[in-house]
C-alpha cells in the first residue's frame, strides 16, 4: 500500500478518538458536574472527555509524520489479523459451553497450522500441550478452567 | 535504622530461597524476551501479572523487576549480533555494536555491553539507595495539591518526552484518564459510564486491559508481518573472546561512567526511561569525542554508553514509584498494578510501614544484576539461538497466555472480550503512531489525579490558589506549563525570525 494510505490511518484514528470523546461527553451529560467548590461525579470525566476531543483534533490537524510513526497496511496481513480476531471472539463466546480443552485445541490448530503454517508434527504437539497440558497445569494451580464436553 | 541495617534487612529477605528462585526466573525470562524482537518487557510483565496472585508481594515485584532489567541485558545481544534491537532501549546499541561485530569484535561488544550493564546497574542501585529514603521522607509532607501537580507533571512529561507526536500522546493520556474514570466515582461511589451493567461497576480491569494492549496487540503484529532478521554474525565460542582488549577498555570505561549517570538522571523523569536515556548517552558520547567520525563505524563507546544508560535508568525508574507512588514509565505502571493486586499502595509510607519489602526489592536487584552477569557472559551464543525459533510458535503461546490470564481474573469469558478489544485497539493505535505508554500510565494515575484534584478543591472551597501558592505544587505545575508553552514560543519566535529575514532581504 502507498505511503498516503498509511498516513490516512493516523487521521482515521484521530477522527475515531474525536468521535469517542464526543460520545463520552454525551454519556456524561447524565452525571452531575457540580461546582469548583463541590465537584460532582461528572466533574473529572467531562473535563478529560473535552481534553480527548481537543488533543485528538490537534492530532488530526497536525502534519503526518514523515517516517516511523505511522505504518502502512498490507492486505494479506490484515486478512490474517482479522481471522485471528474473529477466532478469538468465537473462542471467548464458546469457552464456557464447549470447555477449555476443545475450544483451545481448535484455536491452537488455527493459529499453528492455518495462520503460522507450522508442520503437522509441531501443530500436534502444540495443540495437545496447549489444550490438555494447560488444562491439567492450570486447574491444579487453582484456576477453574471450564471443563465443558471433555471435562475430566 | 541505619543504612547498613536496612541493607542487612533487605538481603535477609532477598536471599530467602524462594525469592532467589523468583529473582533467577525473572532475570532469565527477561534475558530471553530481551533477546526476542517483538516481545517486550511490558508485554511479558503484563502476561505474568495474573501469576503473581498467589505469590507474596515482595516475591512478585522481585520477579517482575528481574524481567525488566534482565530484558535490558538481553536486548543488546540481538542488537550486536543481528542488528535487531530486542528492546527499544537497545536501538542505539545496533549502530556501533553491529559494526564492531562485522569487524570481528563481536565478543568485545557483547562483553562491554554485559559488563557495562552490570556496572551501571549497580551504580544505579547505589543512587536509588541514596536518593529514595530522603525523597520518601520529603514526600510525607505532600497533600492533595502536590499529588495532583505530580500526576499532572508526570502525564505531561510522558507525552512530551516520548518519541512520537505530542498531540497524539496527549490524546492517549486523556483517553487513559477517561477510561480510568469508568466505574464507581472514587469520592461519592456513584456509577459512571457503566450503562447499567454490573461488570463495569468496578471499572475496567487492569490485567485484561494491559494483556490486550501489550500481549494481544503483539500477537496481531506477529500475525501481520514476519520478522526479517539480517545476517547473524558468528557468536564468540569462548569466554575469553568476550573480553575487550586494553585499548577498548580505556575507551569504554569513561563512557560506562557517564552513561550510568545520564541513565540515572533521565530514568527518574516520568516517560523518559531506558530508551530516551540511551539516546541521550549516545549523543553525549559522540559530542564529547575527539573523533566523532568513529561513531557509526564500530566505536566501543557507542555500545558502552547506551547500554550503561538503559540499565542505570531501570534502577532509578523505581524511585518515583517506591517513594511517591507515581510510576515513571509503563513498566512501573504495571509494577504499581502488581502492588495494587496485593492490596498495597506504594508511596512514602512504604519505607516506614514495610521496610522489609522496600529493602528486599532493592537488594534483590543487586543479586539479579550479579546473576545476569554470570548468565550472560557464558550463555550469549545460546541466547542468540533463541531468535531462530519461528514466530509461528510465539503467536499461539502469547495468545494462550493472554486468554488464560484474562479469563483467570474473574473466571469470566467477558474479560477475554475486554482483552481482545484492547488488543485490537492497541494494534491499530500503534500502527497509527499513537503510543500506548501515556494511555496506561494515565489509566493507572487517573483515580489518584481525580481524587487529589477534587479533595484540593473541596478543602480550598473552590479556590485554585493553593495549587500555585504551595511551593512544591507551584514548581511542579510550573514545569508542566513550561513544557506546553515552550513549543508554542519556539514556533512563534521562528516565524518572527523568518519574517524579519524576509523583510531584510527585500530591497
Amino acid at each position: 500500500m502507498s505511503e498516503r494510505q498509511g498516513v490516512g490511518l493516523g487521521r482515521y484514528a484521530a477522527a475515531a478518538l474525536i468521535a469517542f470523546g464526543l460520545a463520552a461527553l454525551y454519556a456524561a451529560t447524565d452525571l452531575h458536574f457540580g461546582t469548583a467548590r463541590q465537584p460532582g461525579t461528572g466533574f473529572f470525566p467531562i473535563l478529560v472527555a473535552v481534553a480527548v476531543v481537543v488533543f485528538a483534533a490537534l492530532a488530526f490537524a497536525e502534519r503526518p509524520e514523515p517516517q516511523g510513526g505511522e505504518k502502512t497496511v498490507a492486505a494479506g496481513g490484515q486478512a490474517r489479523v482479522w481471522a485471528v480476531i474473529a477466532a478469538l471472539a468465537v473462542y471467548a463466546g464458546l469457552i464456557n459451553a464447549a470447555g477449555f480443552i476443545l475450544s483451545t485445541a481448535v484455536l491452537l490448530f488455527l493459529l499453528l497450522r492455518l495462520i503460522g503454517r507450522a508442520s503437522w508434527a509441531g501443530t500436534a504437539i502444540g495443540v495437545l500441550s496447549g489444550s490438555i497440558g494447560c488444562y491439567w497445569v492450570f486447574t491444579r494451580l487453582g484456576l477453574p478452567l471450564p471443563a465443558g464436553v471433555f471435562g475430566f | 535504622m541505619s543504612l547498613l541495617d536496612s541493607l542487612a534487612l533487605g538481603f535477609s529477605v532477598s536471599l530467602m530461597p524462594a525469592n532467589l528462585a523468583y529473582c533467577f526466573a525473572g532475570v532469565l525470562l527477561g534475558t530471553v524476551i530481551g533477546v526476542l524482537p517483538g516481545l517486550g518487557s511490558a508485554a511479558t510483565i503484563a502476561l505474568l501479572l495474573p501469576l503473581t496472585y498467589k505469590m507474596s508481594t515482595t516475591s512478585a515485584i522481585i520477579m517482575l523487576a528481574g524481567i525488566w532489567y534482565g530484558s535490558m541485558y538481553g536486548g543488546s545481544t540481538t542488537s550486536i549480533l543481528l542488528r535487531v534491537p530486542g528492546e527499544p532501549a537497545s536501538v542505539m546499541t545496533c549502530v556501533d555494536g553491529y559494526e564492531m561485530a562485522r569487524r570481528g569484535r563481536a565478543g568485545a561488544a557483547l562483553g562491554v555491553a554485559a559488563i557495562g550493564s552490570f556496572i551501571a546497574g549497580i551504580l544505579g542501585l547505589v543512587g536509588l539507595i541514596l536518593v529514595a529514603p530522603p525523597l520518601a521522607e520529603f514526600a510525607l509532607a505532600f497533600g492533595p495539591p502536590e499529588y495532583f501537580a505530580l500526576t499532572a507533571l508526570g502525564l505531561t512529561l510522558v507525552s512530551f518526552l516520548g518519541t512520537g507526536s505530542v498531540p497524539k500522546a496527549l490524546a492517549m493520556a486523556a483517553l487513559g484518564l477517561l477510561l480510568g474514570s469508568v466505574g464507581l466515582d472514587p469520592v461519592r461511589s456513584q456509577a459512571r459510564f457503566t450503562f447499567g451493567t454490573l461488570s463495569l461497576q468496578s471499572g475496567i480491569e487492569l490485567i485484561p486491559m494491559v494483556m490486550g494492549l501489550f500481549g494481544m496487540s503483539q500477537v496481531l503484529h506477529l500475525v501481520d508481518r514476519q520478522l526479517r532478521v539480517e545476517e547473524i554474525v558468528k557468536t564468540p565460542d569462548t569466554l575469553l573472546a568476550l573480553l575487550p582488549n586494553r585499548r577498548e577498555w580505556r575507551d569504554a570505561i569513561g563512557a560506562i561512567g557517564r552513561g550510568s549517570l545520564v541513565g540515572f538522571l533521565v530514568g527518574i523523569l516520568p516517560g523518559a526511561g531506558g530508551t530516551i536515556s540511551s539516546y541521550v548517552a549516545y549523543a553525549i558520547e559522540k559530542r564529547r569525542s575527539p573523533h566523532p567520525e568513529r561513531f557509526g563505524r564500530g566505536a566501543i563507546e557507542g555500545v558502552a554508553a547506551p547500554e550503561s544508560a538503559n540499565n542505570s535508568a531501570t534502577a532509578s525508574g523505581f524511585i518515583p514509584l517506591l517513594t511517591l507512588g507515581i510510576p515513571a514509565n509503563v513498566v512501573m505502571a504495571l509494577m504499581l498494578g502488581a502492588f495494587m493486586l496485593h492490596g498495597i499502595t506504594p508511596g512514602p509510607m512504604l519505607l516506614t510501614q514495610k521496610p522489609e519489602m522496600f529493602w528486599g526489592i532493592i537488594t534483590s536487584m543487586f543479586i539479579g544484576n550479579l546473576m545476569l552477569l554470570v548468565l550472560n557472559l557464558p550463555l550469549i551464543s545460546l541466547f542468540a539461538k533463541v531468535t531462530r525459533i519461528p514466530s509461528a510458535y510465539f503467536v499461539p503461546v502469547i495468545a494462550l497466555a493472554c486468554v488464560i490470564g484474562a479469563y483467570g481474573v474473574n473466571n469470566n469469558p467477558y474479560d477475554i472480550f475486554v482483552m481482545l478489544v484492547f488488543g485490537v485497539f492497541g494494534y491499530y493505535a500503534e500502527r497509527s503512531g499513537f503510543s500506548l505508554a501515556p494511555l496506561v500510565l494515565a489509566f493507572v494515575l487517573g483515580p489518584l489525579m481525580e481524587t487529589s484534584l477534587r479533595q484540593s478543591l473541596i478543602l480550598s472551597q473552590g479556590e485554585f490558589g493553593p495549587f500555585l501558592t504551595r511551593p512544591i505544587s507551584a514548581v511542579l505545575l510550573g514545569v508542566a506549563a513550561l513544557l506546553f508553552v515552550t513549543p508554542v514560543v519556539r514556533r512563534l519566535s521562528g516565524q518572527l525570525a523568518s519574517r524579519r529575514a524576509q523583510s531584510k532581504a527585500r530591497p
